[in-house]
């Protein structure tokens, strides 16, 4: 509700406007002197227009009301001075200060004094709603400045991470170089001694041997069989070394020939275990050959090595392509992948340790039931990776094993819309 | 340069490892080939062999890459832009397993590359190939999969 400051030092005079005004609605507050209307505004201030009387004794109307606007709270209260028809007292105020005047003659007509305080409050109204948006913009403006502030912060927060992450990216890399590095460097300097071992038990045997008693030969064939471990070992951790020294280009290539080289070169053990190998149709994949080769290799190899005793092995490798949503991109993005399956009839294992099976040096036989490094699968794993795929392991004890090789297919376009010529 | 003696070829082998180099001459004598052997422990005795000492130029020198004071690539650049050496029959004895140094040798014009065997059955078995061949008819113009000698030519 708006409030309005009556201000005559006549009594009736301020019953009289309050009786004109007090309809409308207005909280009316009078003073009877100007002391008094600026004792009241020492303490108000939120009046949305000041009637004065101009003729009132000690401070006048003019008076009062440049004691008012002087204040800086105030300055913004419209005045309406209350006078008899007078140009001169007009001036007299214009001599002392201008503001938001206006003056209203006596006698007063009741229309007009209403007509008037109605557009000096709706005008105060007005500028309340001005000023609370204005107000309201400025929090906005605020907020958004702070939020904007914030955002700068942590995108450079971010850009920060970004930087340290792939720093840190960049050294894991180096780091992992400087390992496989290191790794066929021991290799390679660990073959040398292991090759004289070899080499001078060797000749101890065959120039020695008929010197020797049972119990000598025994140990002689002991060394043999440690060193041959040792050299697969050396030899697999080699080569385990070598696929990310060896960056060779990938190439668009058919799997199905390059895993019957790879059967060929298994031939010996593949006819001495008398199995039977079933291979379909693979799919054509940009792939590094000079890795998949050792990939089947040694899964195929694997499949014939845990076949059982007393039934003829069969090893099924075949595909099929299947639309695999890319964890790291997101469900949007379905790349194509190439699923190739080693399916074999042999021991198998348990299927708790199909992952673990792929762990560097993870056997889960003896050495002496099946001989190996525990390093094939984890080189598989590897050489999967490397090719940005994944594999994976289906066994059950007796059952038999599939072993699943998942490799991304090159994009293929999609046939373009038959174009209606016209 | 002839051999002194048409009995007898003249072999080098240069390489550090005293091992290797006692292999080597025992499956020679092993194998009783006509080969007259002599050995020397780096490059730099190597070089100084051929160039101040040798009284028999070898025909064949077995060379291994990785010695002291000079290696063998070093070894093979001098003596395959030396007038007088240059016709020595090169073959490279080493455990390399590098692509990259192979290629390498096989570019400097090395004849033969022989990776030092596991057991010494087979070092016996490739010195009696490689040291009653015509090496220079049978390894000449060779390409890069031939240069290296595998067990398989054997047959």
């Amino acid at each position: 509700m708006a409030k309005i400051l009556i201000v005559d030092d006549r009594e009736d005079n301020l019953m009289s406007i309050s009786s004109l005004l007090e309809p409308a609605g207005y909280q009316l507050v009078k003073a009877n002197s100007g002391r008094e209307a600026l004792k009241i505004l020492l303490i108000e201030y939120d009046f949305a227009l000041i009637l004065m009387d101009v003729q009132m004794p000690n401070l006048s109307g003019f008076e009062t009301a440049s004691l008012i606007y002087e204040r800086e709270r105030l300055r913004h209260i419209p005045i309406i001075f209350i006078t008899a028809h007078s140009q001169d007292e007009e001036n007299i105020f214009k001599g002392y200060k201008t503001g938001a005047v206006d003056y209203i003659y006596k006698p007063i007509n009741p229309d007009l004094l209403r007509a008037k305080v109605s557009v000096f409050v709706e005008l105060y109204r007005k500028n309340h709603q001005l000023i609370a948006q204005e107000q309201k913009l400025i929090a906005i403006n605020k907020n958004l400045e702070n939020e904007i502030n914030e955002r700068k912060n942590s995108e450079e927060k971010v850009k920060l991470l970004n930087l340290q992450l792939l720093q840190n990216i960049d050294k894991l890399e180096v780091a992992n170089k400087d390992l496989d590095r290191f790794a066929f460097m021991a290799s390679h300097d660990l073959q040398e001694p292991l090759r004289k071992i070899n080499v001078f038990s060797e000749r101890l045997d065959s120039e020695y041997g008929k010197r020797l008693d049972e119990g000598g030969k025994k140990y002689i064939n002991r060394i043999q069989t440690a060193t041959a471990r040792l050299q697969a070992l050396i030899k697999d951790i080699l080569t385990f070394s070598k696929i990310s020294i060896d960056k060779t280009a990938f190439v668009n290539s058919d799997l199905t020939p390059l895993v019957k080289d790879v059967l060929l070169e298994l031939d010996d053990v593949i006819k001495e275990k008398k199995a039977e190998v079933q291979i379909e149709q693979l799919p054509n994949l940009a792939i590094n050959p000079n890795l998949m080769r050792p990939l089947f290799y040694n899964l195929i190899h694997n499949s014939l090595k845990y076949s059982k005793k007393d039934i003829k092995p069969v090893i099924r490798i075949y595909s099929e392509t299947e639309s695999a949503v890319d964890k790291l991109k997101g469900p949007e993005t379905k790349n194509k992948y190439a699923r190739i399956f080693i399916s074999d009839n042999g021991i198998g294992f348990e299927q708790v340790f199909s992952e673990q099976i792929f762990d560097m040096f993870k056997r889960l036989h003896n050495q002496n039931e099946y001989e190996g490094t525990g390093i094939g699968l984890a080189l598989c794993k590897k050489i999967v990776e490397e090719h940005n795929g994944f594999i994976s392991a289906k066994s059950a004890v007796g059952e038999g094993s599939t072993f699943v090789i998942s490799l991304p297919m090159p994009e293929v376009e999609k046939p373009a819309p038959v174009k209606v010529k016209s | 340069m002839k051999p002194a003696s048409p009995q007898f070829l003249p072999v080098l082998l240069a390489d550090d490892d005293i091992d290797d180099r006692m292999l080597f001459s025992d499956a020679i004598s092993d194998l009783k080939l006509p080969v007259d052997l002599q050995l020397v422990k780096d490059g730099a005795e190597l070089m100084d062999y051929l160039l101040t000492s040798a009284i028999i130029m070898p025909e064949i020198l077995f060379l291994d890459l990785n010695m002291p004071r000079k290696n063998g690539f070093e070894c093979l650049d001098e003596i395959k832009n030396h007038p007088s050496l240059k016709d020595i029959f090169i073959i490279i004895y080493s455990t390399t397993e590098s692509q990259k140094e192979i290629d390498d040798v096989f570019e400097q014009q090395a004849n033969l590359f022989i990776k030092k065997p596991n057991s010494f059955t087979e070092l016996k078995r490739i010195l009696s190939h490689v040291l009653t061949t015509d090496l220079k008819k049978e390894f000449s113009n060779q390409t890069k999969e031939q240069f290296i000698f595998q067990i398989k030519s054997l047959l």
